[in-house]
């Protein structure tokens, strides 16, 4: 069985001077929600086009469900929202999916009336395309990319134009997309949404795979995290954390210590405070963000290729 | 792949018929097509039923028995020989060697065939106003514009990309669109026969036509062979066409945007069927170039045949049906490699913009 939905081996797509993907090996399993970041230009878009066959390889090879790249038919197990939902104008919304779902030959037009009102288009769904608004247009291209219940879909930037009503809506929907077997790929330049939507997380940077992992461990690998404490004593505190090999750092901060040490070892630092009669009054994990660990991995990747 | 072919072609099917442009260029053509045939009608009354001559040159030959005069409908009917009678044998051979100059350069080849004269009249007017379109050269351009745009529009408004990312395939993406357009050709060459019917209908029961039959088969003419005539032009127009929607199609692959692509085939068109001709007139040598050509090779390949008046009246060298066979399949096949090639190598971008 097919472990891997997709594989890259060492991709890579030069445009004349300039290398928008560059060496990218990754692997994305069956069956979770993945996250595709990276600053602006870092090559997203052009990866997504490339696995959907929109552009060819400069070098390197991918493969799909196990297949290599070229097999036609591996994309009828695709679904896919690239950059903006572009559609004929001159159709309705309704229209043009009942267009894919013709030449894809699959599903039932009553598939179509339950797309339309997943991704909250009922009542429009017959209006022409060229009369939605920018929001519209996205659900539309969210529910083209579920069309023919599609085992790998592709979302790039789907909450794009969306109300912040809409963006709750269309992160659940994913959400839910990631559950059984289906894989999401999904791009975004909203890093916390990513970080509630995604099991997992690709990171590139320059066209370059920067890190690769579930978002936890990712997190919980990109350094020491930060412990505030408050003391009966932050003198005599500051003091005695100085000397344990296991704390990286100590500073005062205001009217409490900001020790940066693993949060697991918490217990061990209360105890040795306690053994010498300094008591903790408040204790308060600071963990990072996928946003912060985001801008410190692109940051060390940007200068790494300068 | 056949199947896959086919619903390809129902999907491209689905989405043009619910658009203006093929519907506003039927139009054109149907316009056209009806001109033609009430305009024969118009001047077959003014001429008070001496014939549908459109004609207005003759040629005048004094002799010193008697003065003569010929028209183009004289040639076209093969009466030449009944209007130099009267003069002597010397001056019938200088008549006859200067109408050989005169005849070509005057006489349009809009009316190289016998069915002219019956261009409002059933069954010769279901066909003869088509052949009269075709040979302005319209069809042509509005197929090449309704080819371009069945591609470039999806560059426009960036649906290419979709499409493609559903795993169609390129050629097979193209194939459907350019076998939609023969097909919608086929189309309209229905509606314009049809209509051609019931004008011809309507020509001949309104007046001031009573006693004009409704039906006239021409002399040596039978049904069997006129419907055969018919239908050997409608096949032979369509293959005609062929060569100009692989060329609108290659225009948009090369450029990625519909108005260059347009403009580039008209371009194209325009200066191969009118520009190069007159230029290769110049020298003998340069003529034998013409028969290359794309466009006069066409035009030989939808004649209506060789008949007396057609052969006395083709002035310039024109190519013969079978090499007219071969090149317009070597054009066809030439731009459908390369637009299938470029197409297929081309890295497919977001919306160019309508």
């Amino acid at each position: 069985m097919d472990e891997f939905v997709i594989q890259t081996d060492r991709l890579t797509k030069r445009y004349k001077n300039v290398v928008a993907v560059d060496d990218l090996s990754m692997e994305i399993r069956r069956g979770r929600v993945y996250g595709l970041l990276g600053p602006n230009g870092s090559g997203k878009t052009t990866t997504m086009g490339l696995l959907l066959g929109l552009q060819a390889p400069t070098s390197g090879t991918f493969s799909l469900f196990g297949y290599n790249h070229g097999h036609r038919d591996l994309l009828r197990r695709v679904g896919a929202l690239v950059e903006n939902s572009s559609f004929y104008p001159y159709l309705s919304g309704y229209q043009n999916l009942r267009y894919f779902q013709m030449i894809s030959g699959r599903g039932s037009e009553g598939e179509l009336e339950s797309l339309v009102d997943r991704v909250g288009l009922a009542g429009r769904g017959h209006d022409l395309f060229r009369t939605y608004s920018y929001g519209m247009k996205q659900r539309l291209g969210i529910a083209l990319s579920l069309l023919g219940d599609p085992d790998l879909v592709f979302l790039d930037e789907p909450t794009n134009g969306l109300d912040p009503e809409g963006m709750i809506e269309v992160r659940e929907l994913i959400k839910s997309l990631g559950d059984g077997s289906r894989t999401v790929l999904l791009s975004s330049h909203l890093l916390h949404e990513v970080e509630q939507v995604c099991d997992s997380v690709t990171i590139i940077s320059k066209g370059r795979l920067i890190a690769q992992g579930e978002v936890s461990q990712l997190i919980a690998t990109a350094g020491s995290e930060q412990i505030r404490i408050k003391t009966t004593d932050n003198s005599k505190a500051l003091q005695l954390l100085s000397t344990p090999g296991w704390i990286e750092d100590v500073s005062m901060d205001d009217d409490s210590l900001l020790i940066t040490a693993p949060i697991e070892r918490s217990a061990e630092l209360t105890a040795a405070l306690a053994n010498a009669e300094v008591y903790v009054a408040e204790m308060v994990p600071i963990r990072k963000s996928l946003e912060e660990y985001f801008l410190e991995v692109t940051g060390r990747g940007n200068e790494g290729l300068q | 792949m056949i199947a896959h072919l086919l619903t390809l072609i129902e999907g491209e099917w689905f989405k043009l018929r619910r658009r203006w442009l093929p519907w506003i260029l039927l139009a054109v053509m149907v316009l056209v097509s009806q001109a033609f045939l009430w305009g024969f009608y118009a001047v077959y009354h003014m001429t008070e039923g001496e014939g549908t001559n459109t004609f207005l040159s003759d040629y005048q030959y004094t002799g010193g028995t008697a003065t003569i005069q010929v028209t183009c409908s004289d040639l076209l009917d093969g009466r030449l020989r009944e209007r130099i009678h009267p003069l002597s044998k010397e001056e019938r051979l200088i008549v006859e060697g200067e109408i050989s100059e005169w005849g070509p350069k005057e006489c349009s080849d809009y009316a190289s065939e016998p069915e002219k004269f019956f261009m409002f009249v059933l069954p010769t007017s279901i066909v003869g106003n088509i052949y009269l379109v075709f040979l302005t050269g319209l069809p042509f351009i509005l197929i090449m514009i309704l080819s371009a745009s069945l591609l470039g529009s999806e560059y426009g408004w960036g649906t290419l990309r979709i499409v493609i990312s559903r795993g169609l395939g390129r050629w097979q993406l193209i194939s459907a669109k350019l076998v939609l357009c023969v097909l919608v050709a086929s189309g309209w060459l229905v509606v314009m026969v049809l209509l051609n019917i019931v004008s011809s209908i309507l020509a001949g029961i309104i007046p001031p036509d009573e006693g004009v039959s409704l039906i006239v088969i021409p002399e040596g003419d039978t049904w069997a062979s006129v419907l055969s005539a018919f239908g050997k032009f409608i096949g032979k127009v369509l293959y005609g066409t062929v060569p100009y929607i692989c060329l609108g199609a290659f225009f948009v692959v090369l450029t990625q945007s519909t108005a260059q692509g347009i403009s580039l085939s008209v371009i194209t068109y325009v200066a191969e069927a009118m520009v190069v001709p007159p230029l290769l007139a110049i020298s003998e040598k340069l003529e034998r170039i013409n028969e290359g050509l794309l466009s006069s090779n066409v035009r030989e390949w939808i004649s209506l045949g060789d008949s007396e008046a057609a052969v006395a009246l083709k002035g310039a060298e024109t190519p013969d049906i079978l090499q007219a066979f071969l090149v317009i399949l070597a054009y066809s096949l030439v731009m459908l490699v390369a637009l299938m090639w470029l197409f297929q190598r081309r890295d497919l971008s977001g919306p160019k913009g309508e």
